[in-house]
């Protein structure tokens, strides 16, 4: 079941990396940002996380696109370009950490919607986590659909695939790379509501869940679409799993575990290309 | 080039003028608590407590005649960035006393630089008598051993004849503590423990070790926690549908926030050394007070916090200088009665004095049911099955 949260929160990840060659070291803070937004509106608006994920995930576009347009899109091309978009990426991450911790505070927060569980067949689901799943399978399926039928999506690939040729094309790439990592965010965000509702939160989280998003990502294989989710049941399974026939120590470092296994036997991913 | 003296001179000069007109150094107070990271919550009420305790001996005087003035640093839960701020309390800001931090695990850290530096500390959130076994002359405990802060929740599963307990705590001092004290306790309670793990610190998914858990067929399940994985653990229980007939946590029930949970924290135990109900001196004004300065009640944090100020106070008095030396045997001899209890030391430093009692959530409030001449209300014994809740 976070499995499906996993993939939503490396879906964005993993596009932006394709899309630009650049891990977003701020991307576990989208998330956070958008848990706190979440657990505002329904704390203090009784809003709920129902309504609050479209809502958090346009405004995750709105600021990833912000981002990329006002600050990494000023980078100039070149081969420092990677390293200070990363560098800038991992300054959006500091702001957001402390503008959360200004608004918000330190304290753990949590949304207690739909506490309680599902009995079906002799198998307890936890509410929030079967909804959840639910929400996460609803947006991927959104984005695949968008990347593979609209003509910005099949853009988004052609960028990923090879800049050059997909400039020769006439594609107008900076456009390109805001729209992406405004999804990128998005997608994160998107993540964030559903996190909240099961896990609590704190503003000084997030880069947990950046690393573990590109955990996933390695896993999976970069550029690859089925890769994130499989990347993604594959961690939240082996979490579980581990936790319970190990150690809850041992589920912690579990992903980096499963990094390093990848990186040695399969360096593409599970489900990623080689490079040509 | 030739201005360059004047701004020390100016100084001086203005300095002198100060004195002239009466006005005294103030005494520097320096603590690191934890204000943001997994022990925050405590950490706002253990400052919230110091605060309190410096505006009201300003009001009386001072120490020594001197004003306290209160320096604090956020240690974000980390007990490595404690041992940073208490060296640079001690060696850059060069305070008079200190006071210790937040969380056994990060007073474990630094009373380390307490000791090195021969600055005597106050520990009035460090449960762990370990920490006082190693031999120290600074270091004294001012919070509840940990072996008395499952002792209600014991009394009462031995009382109902319960038998088969399970534990979970996170690997830190503190609950790690806890969970040895109770293995050795539980015996004597007619408790067999079926089950003891921990888990790292920052675990929010605690479902593989409950569903363990649940198989164990446990009576009584104790989470040795801080309040966020209190609250995850009991959360995670009603969603993997893990019934026990008692649930009780070490810290976070005895939080105020922990009623964010609702009915799922209905019926939940938790341990606290303190309540405002309790019967000690100048307890009920402190309580008042408190509410009126932050507009939220007081928890125990609070409450030995404000405590180890009026020990400070105490101690200073008596050596009757800021020497840390005579501080230490002023502090090793002193009985008093705090708003907290009363405070004593055996020849460790550990405290023999503070007590610990257990309350439960009733229909949304904390009602405190252990010990008994304490005690608000009864204890609702067994829990309630998870599928009967709304």
């Amino acid at each position: 079941m976070l499995g499906g949260v996993y993939g939503l929160m490396s879906l964005g990840i993993n596009l932006v990396w394709g899309v630009m060659g650049v891990v977003n070291l701020a991307h576990g803070d989208f998330i956070i940002a958008a848990g706190f937004l979440t657990f505002w509106a329904f704390a203090k608006l009784g809003l709920s996380p129902l309504i609050t994920f479209p809502a958090s995930a346009a405004m995750g576009f709105v600021l990833g696109a912000a981002t990329q347009k006002l600050l990494l899109g000023r980078v100039s091309e070149g081969r420092a370009a990677a390293k200070t978009s990363l560098l800038m990426t991992f300054g959006v991450s500091y702001i957001l950490i402390n503008s959360a911790q200004l608004l918000f505070g330190n304290e753990f927060q949590t949304v207690m919607y739909l506490p309680g569980s599902w009995h079906v067949s002799g198998l307890d689901f936890a509410r929030s986590r079967t909804l959840a799943f639910a929400m996460a399978a609803a947006a991927s399926l959104l984005l695949w659909a968008f990347l593979r039928f609209t003509f910005a999506g099949r853009a988004i690939r052609a960028v990923s695939q090879n800049t050059d040729g997909a400039s020769v094309c006439g594609i107008d790439i900076p456009r390109i790379r805001v729209v992406s990592f405004g999804l990128g965010a998005a997608l994160a965000s998107a993540a964030g509501v559903l996190l909240v509702t099961i896990f609590a939160i704190s503003p000084a989280m997030g880069t947990g869940y950046t690393v573990r998003s590109f955990a996933v990502t390695v896993i999976g294989g970069l550029g690859s679409f089925p890769g994130a989710l499989l990347g993604a049941l594959v961690l939240g399974t082996s979490e579980v799993f581990s936790g319970y026939f190990l150690s809850a120590q041992i589920a912690n470092g579990i992903a980096f575990l499963l990094f390093l296994l990848v990186l040695l036997a399969r360096p593409q991913g599970l489900l990623g290309r080689k490079p040509t | 080039m030739r201005t360059r003296w004047i701004i020390p001179v100016a100084m001086a000069v203005l300095g002198s003028l100060g004195e002239a007109r009466g006005e005294q150094k103030p005494v520097v107070l320096g603590a690191s608590m934890s204000l943001s990271g997994s022990y925050a919550a405590g950490g706002k009420y253990s400052l919230e407590g110091t605060q309190l305790w410096v505006d009201d001996v300003n009001e009386r005087g001072g120490l020594l005649g001197r004003p306290v003035r209160l320096v604090y640093y956020d240690d974000k839960s980390d007990a490595n960035t404690g041992v940073q701020l208490y060296e640079k309390l001690i060696t850059a800001d060069k305070v008079d006393l200190v006071i210790g931090p937040y969380s056994s695990a990060v007073t474990s850290a630094v009373s380390t630089v307490a000791e090195k530096h021969r600055m005597t500390m106050l520990g009035p959130e460090a449960a762990d008598v370990k920490i006082y076994q190693r031999g120290h002359k600074y270091n004294f405990q001012a919070q509840t051993q940990a072996s008395r802060y499952m002792q209600g929740a014991l009394a009462l599963a031995k009382a109902k004849g319960y038998r088969k307990l399970a534990m979970l705590s996170e690997d830190t001092a503190f609950p790690k503590a806890v969970a040895s004290e109770v293995v050795k306790l539980a015996p004597g309670s007619g408790l067999e423990v079926v089950f003891n793990e921990t888990y790292p610190k920052g675990s929010s998914d605690f479902s593989a070790l409950l569903t363990k858990v649940k198989q164990t067929g446990a009576e009584v399940i104790f989470a040795n926690s801080y309040l966020p994985d209190s609250q995850g653990i009991i959360r995670q229980c009603r969603e993997l549908r893990v019934e026990a007939k008692m649930f009780a946590v070490a810290v976070g029930a005895a939080e105020p926030e922990f009623g964010n949970l609702g009915s799922t924290g209905e019926y939940v135990f938790g341990a606290t050394q303190w309540a405002a109900s309790m019967p000690w001196p100048g307890n009920a004004a402190f309580a008042s007070r408190y509410q009126k300065k932050f507009g939220r009640a007081p928890d125990y944090h609070s409450a030995s916090n404000y405590a180890a100020g009026q020990v400070l106070e105490a101690a200073v008095k008596q050596a009757g200088a800021l020497d840390q030396d005579k501080l230490a045997k002023a502090i090793a001899k002193l009985k008093l009665d705090t708003v907290y209890g009363r405070f004593e030391v055996d020849e460790q430093g550990i405290q023999v004095g503070y007590t610990s009692a257990l309350l439960q959530w009733q229909k949304g409030k904390q009602v405190l049911v252990w010990p008994e001449k304490l005690a608000e209300g009864a204890p609702v014994l067994p829990t309630p099955a998870w599928s009967s809740r709304q």
